[in-house]
């Protein structure tokens, strides 16, 4: 689930979004909600920074570029000046409110050991799993808090990359 | 076309940059022509750099180290074979000195003669020369000092308008709407002549309000035949530099367009002239058209020509410059549909029009349909500095009316994505899709009156809008956490992509 509060340029106007995948067995679609709407919504990314949206049957390529304060984006033939505003949650700091819900393997390896079970809290930059490559260790983390929701791997497995190892969710208790 | 008494040049190089080089690249390549570039050391990965078969550095970063120094491109030019010298449009097109020395390496430079270049170069000259012959001039003069133009001023009535003898681009130029003013404008015109031309003669003539830009393309050959190509309208201007221009003008009847097409050959027979021109005129309400200038070059804008008339203009131009005569006669010309051109500047519309520079991270140029072409300088990567023009690329469409060509116009521009700097796009749009645009009552001041609010609107994002910042911010943050704490791998593919990457 990512929830942002997104603002335009000269910081007037805000909106709280939440685009949330629908779930693991549908790639690409998304429930969006900002304000009283909310829509189903598939993105089909063309790229790392472009691709397709369908919103309400209508097909709307984009393209973004990030910038240190802000992301362009232009759809609709217009270019939209966008910038990240304080936490919607209203919890993390320094802006970086962007959540996850999956850590994958970033190497093909070993799961040397997790260090979390299903149901537990955890804070931002704990150890989630490590994982071996190489015959190197490496811690895997994520930069918020959350709870895990489910373990997808075991000690022992060996993983490919990008295999999915651990279902994340928000900690409603620290919401 | 006839075949060349000396047989065709084997290798052309193109002493330019941008769009027209890649332009110019294309045409050489179809025409089977080896095609020589050169460029700045910001311009060496540039897209006019890989579209010719050869480059050279010109080694600096200003237009004054690199693409005015005439005597590097001459060196290039003779150490590595080229027969003949392009020099688009800007820079060294309209340096009489530069097709003089050109002509004295050897070098065959493509374009009208030293001389022709030389008196069109000098306004006053131009306007005496063609109204000796009997073009028709707006009333005006020319002194040696600001009370020799007063005088001229207090004849000729306000507003009026003081122009650079060396002028082009806008510089050096100012509208006094009254004698109070006079002075001031005088000396400012002056002094920005002087700075951007060396050389800050001056002269004044009449004002006309709402005046419309039509501008006839002319063409002759070595053998003294001569046709116009009709005419482009250049209302649409910010700051004196035109930003649309359409081809044929909704302003002409065809009585009109045979008085003015007159007057353009007039000139041109008057000069001699070979190769590619350009006859200026203002249009005032009462259809009475006066002389502006001669652009001894080929026209930034002159796809809407290409298009309208079936012709290649460089191909002509190179054909011409080869000692080939014309390929058709005036009768034989006969314009088909209707052609407009936008031009895409790296500048910010709601700001004053100031130039953006940047890295270009999207150029994604609507592809496809009938009748629309991209001239364009920049891809992915490409840097706008500020060294340069900001015109990034020209887009094009050509209909089979006009009410068709705006439409086309209007859905190429909703479609057209630049990213990485501020263009003026969306600007183009609100123009085009102005009502008074779609009635064709255009005239020099179309912007003033009917779009200094459409460059201050901040329209609302879409909901797509929000999703896709959602989504690249999501991303680069994943991105970002993955890289902080993942020492190994960090080329992994699934990094550029995310961990929810879902197709």
């Amino acid at each position: 689930m990512m929830k942002l509060l997104l603002k335009n340029q000269s910081g007037e106007k805000a909106w709280d979004v939440d685009l949330t995948r629908v779930s693991p067995s549908q790639p690409g679609s998304y429930t969006f909600a900002s304000g009283e709407q909310q829509s189903q919504v598939d993105i089909k990314p063309a790229g790392a920074d472009r691709g397709l949206i369908r919103l309400h049957g209508r097909v709307s390529p984009f393209y973004t570029v990030r910038n240190k304060h802000h992301v362009d984006v232009w759809v609709h033939g217009k270019v939209f000046r966008i910038e990240q505003a304080q936490a919607a949650t209203g919890r993390a700091a320094g802006g970086a409110v962007v959540h996850s819900n999956v850590l994958i393997a970033p190497m093909p390896g070993t799961v040397l050991r997790i260090e979390v079970e299903t149901g537990q809290s955890f804070g931002p930059h704990d150890p989630l799993i490590i994982i071996e490559s190489m015959k190197m260790e490496t811690t895997l983390s994520v930069p918020h808090a959350g709870r895990v929701k489910s373990i997808t791997c075991k000690e022992g497995d060996l993983v490919a990359m990008g295999a999915m190892l651990v279902q994340l969710e928000d900690d409603q208790d620290n919401g | 076309m006839g075949i060349p008494p000396f047989g065709m040049f084997s290798k052309v190089l193109i002493a330019n940059r941008g769009e027209i080089a890649v332009r110019i690249a294309q045409t050489l390549r179809e025409m089977g022509i080896g095609s020589v570039a050169v460029y700045s050391t910001p311009d060496s990965g540039a897209l006019h750099v890989a579209s010719a078969d050869e480059a050279y550095p010109l080694e600096g970063e200003s237009a004054g180290d690199t693409y005015l120094r005439g005597d590097k491109i001459i060196e290039i030019a003779v150490s590595h074979g080229v027969e003949a010298i392009h020099p688009g449009y800007g820079f060294l097109s309209e340096n009489a000195e530069f097709a003089q020395a050109c002509a004295d390496a050897g070098l065959t430079f493509i374009g009208p003669t030293p001389e022709v270049i030389r008196q069109m170069g000098d306004k006053i000259v131009a306007k005496k020369v063609l109204a000796d012959a009997g073009v028709p001039m707006l009333p005006g003069g020319s002194a040696n000092d600001a009370s020799g133009l007063k005088k001229h001023a207090s004849r000729i009535g306000y507003p009026a308008i003081i122009k650079a003898a060396a002028g082009g681009g806008g510089r050096g130029m100012r509208i006094v709407k009254k004698a109070a003013d006079l002075k001031q404008a005088i000396e400012a015109a002056q002094r920005e002549a002087g700075a951007a031309f060396a050389d800050s003669r001056v002269f004044i003539e009449k004002y006309i309000e709402k005046a419309r830009h039509i501008e006839f393309q002319i063409f002759g050959d070595s053998h003294g035949n001569v046709v116009h190509m009709f005419e482009r309208e250049c209302s649409i201007q910010r700051r004196h530099q035109k930003i649309i221009e359409e081809s044929p003008s909704p302003g002409l009847d065809p009585a009109l367009r045979k008085r003015m097409g007159e007057s353009a050959v007039l000139a041109a027979k008057t000069l001699g002239y070979s190769n590619a021109g350009t006859v200026e005129f203002m249009l005032d309400a009462n259809g009475d058209h006066y002389f502006l200038e001669v652009n001894t070059r080929l026209q930034v804008e002159h796809p809407v020509t290409e298009m309208t008339l079936g012709q290649d203009l460089v191909r002509l131009q190179v054909c011409v410059a080869n000692g080939a005569k014309l390929p058709f006669g005036q009768d034989d010309l006969q314009p088909r549909g209707h052609a407009i051109e936008c031009r895409i500047y790296a500048e910010d519309a709601r700001n004053g029009f100031t130039p953006s520079i940047g890295m270009i991270a999207h150029h994604a140029a609507p592809l496809g349909g009938h009748g629309v072409r991209v001239d364009s300088g920049i891809s992915r990567g490409s840097l706008v500095t500020v060294h340069y023009d900001a015109m990034l690329a020209k887009l094009v469409v050509w209909a089979a009316d006009r009410p068709a060509a705006v439409d086309s116009m209007k859905s190429a521009l909703e479609r057209y994505a630049v990213l990485g700097v501020t263009t003026n796009i969306e600007f183009l749009r609100a123009v085009v899709g102005h009502s008074a645009f779609a009635a064709g009552h255009l005239h020099t001041g179309f912007l003033d009156e009917h779009c200094s609010a459409l460059a201050h609107s901040d329209e609302e994002p879409p909901p797509e809008a929000l999703i896709a910042a959602a989504w690249a911010l999501a991303k680069s943050q994943v991105d970002r956490s993955l890289g902080e704490r993942v020492t190994q791998a960090v080329t992994s593919p699934w990094q550029e992509a995310g961990p929810w990457r879902s197709c």
